[in-house]
């Protein structure tokens, strides 16, 4: 079945800043660049990133005992194994980007997923749910809705403050939408029991 | 908790805004997609080719101009329609609702947009300024001096290790003097 979005590809390197064509080696220089797929021109500048060395450890060198054999180089022992798909593999072979190891081909297919964890961080933002909840509330409130509206916000908004602290942002934003919180609660409240009181005929 | 980050910019799009901050090792984006925040790295080691421009945003100035003018043209068709008295009263709030979006364009037509975009191994960050071109040169320069010191010190970690690796040569004794 066609997939109504179209998927982003998965970042493979430098791209033309303008058309985001992958850029081949020729087009990664420091200067003035021409990008070969839009003609376009930017100023650029280009840095070769040293490269740790890995150390390997060959079956040979490391004795008869604990010495399991990388699953793609035979002669090389396995530092770990593939948290996918559980294979052998050698520091050759250890695609680590944090969140675990990974062989070659179980990396690549997480990476196409998207499904890697490690270089991107994924959480919930509670301070954009509590300025959400707190515009619905305001909007439902004629409907008699302020009060679980305003809960919400408080919930969302206490929780956002928290994480807005501990990740060193602003919290002004989710305080705002805990104050809007705090009067559509009182105000939803306050209507209901206008209405129940109506209802009761004790309204004079 | 995150390391002290420093904002040193932003980049807006048409579904999203991407905050970017700057790490004792490296840069980091946060972007807001449906109440989740998604957050990664460019590390000053990785990186791989930092580029500078300056773009207009063709779409931005065509949707910002024609939603200006759609306002512009209710109000004048209201105008015109009114065929006696004062035009002011009729046309002022359609006046006022276009005036934004027809500023908008063009100032952006006319300023551009400043993006400096950071492309490392894995990931890659773009900061844009549209009004503080002499930020974004400074920006630029700092993240420039940043990367160069980093891959430096990594250069030179690894020599260090590499000399620290290296046998020591045995001592060979003399041969006997005849």
């Amino acid at each position: 079945m066609a997939t109504l979005a179209r998927k982003k590809a998965p970042y493979e390197g430098p791209e033309c800043p303008r058309c985001d064509a992958l850029l081949g080696d020729d087009s990664r220089v420091t200067g003035t660049v021409t990008c070969p797929h839009c003609r376009a021109t930017f100023e650029a500048t280009a840095f070769n990133p040293p490269q740790r060395r890995m150390q390997i450890v060959e079956v040979a060198q490391s004795g008869p005992e604990g010495a399991n054999a990388c699953a793609n180089h035979e002669r090389n022992t396995a530092v770990t194994s593939c948290q996918r798909c559980g294979l052998y593999i050698c520091s050759l072979c250890d695609m680590n980007v944090g969140s675990g190891s990974f062989c070659p081909s179980c990396f690549d297919r997480v990476r196409t997923e998207g499904t890697l964890g490690a270089a991107t961080t994924r959480f919930r933002d509670y301070g954009s749910m509590a300025r959400a909840s707190a515009a619905a509330g305001f909007l439902f409130m004629f409907m008699l809705l302020g009060l679980p509206f305003g809960a919400l916000t408080i919930y969302y908004a206490n929780k956002g403050i928290k994480q807005a602290k501990n990740e060193g942002r602003s919290t002004l934003g989710t305080r705002i939408a805990m104050g809007f919180g705090i009067f559509e609660a009182i105000a939803g409240s306050a209507a209901i029991a206008f209405v129940i009181l109506g209802v009761m005929g004790k309204l004079k | 908790m995150t390391p002290a980050r420093t904002r040193i910019g932003s980049s807006a799009r048409a579904f999203g805004r991407e905050s970017v901050y700057e790490l004792p090792d490296g840069i980091e984006i946060e972007a807001t997609e449906n109440y989740e925040v998604i957050r990664r790295r460019v590390l000053f080691e990785d990186v791989l080719l930092i580029t500078y421009h300056r773009e207009i945003g063709f779409w931005f100035v065509i949707l910002s101009g024609l939603v200006g003018a759609f306002f512009l043209f209710i109000g004048v068709l209201i105008v015109s329609a009114q065929r006696t008295g004062n035009a002011w009263p009729y046309l002022t709030p359609w006046l006022v609702m276009a005036f934004p979006f027809l500023l908008a364009a063009a100032l952006r037509a006319i300023l551009g947009v400043e993006v400096i975009s950071i492309f490392g191994r894995r990931s890659k960050a773009q900061i844009r300024f549209t009004f503080r071109k002499q930020r974004a040169r400074e920006v630029y320069g700092r993240i420039l001096a940043r990367v160069r010191q980093a891959q430096k010190a990594l250069e030179n970690e690894i020599a260090a290790s590499v000399v620290a690796e290296m046998p020591a040569v045995p001592e060979v004794p003399m041969p006997p003097a005849f």
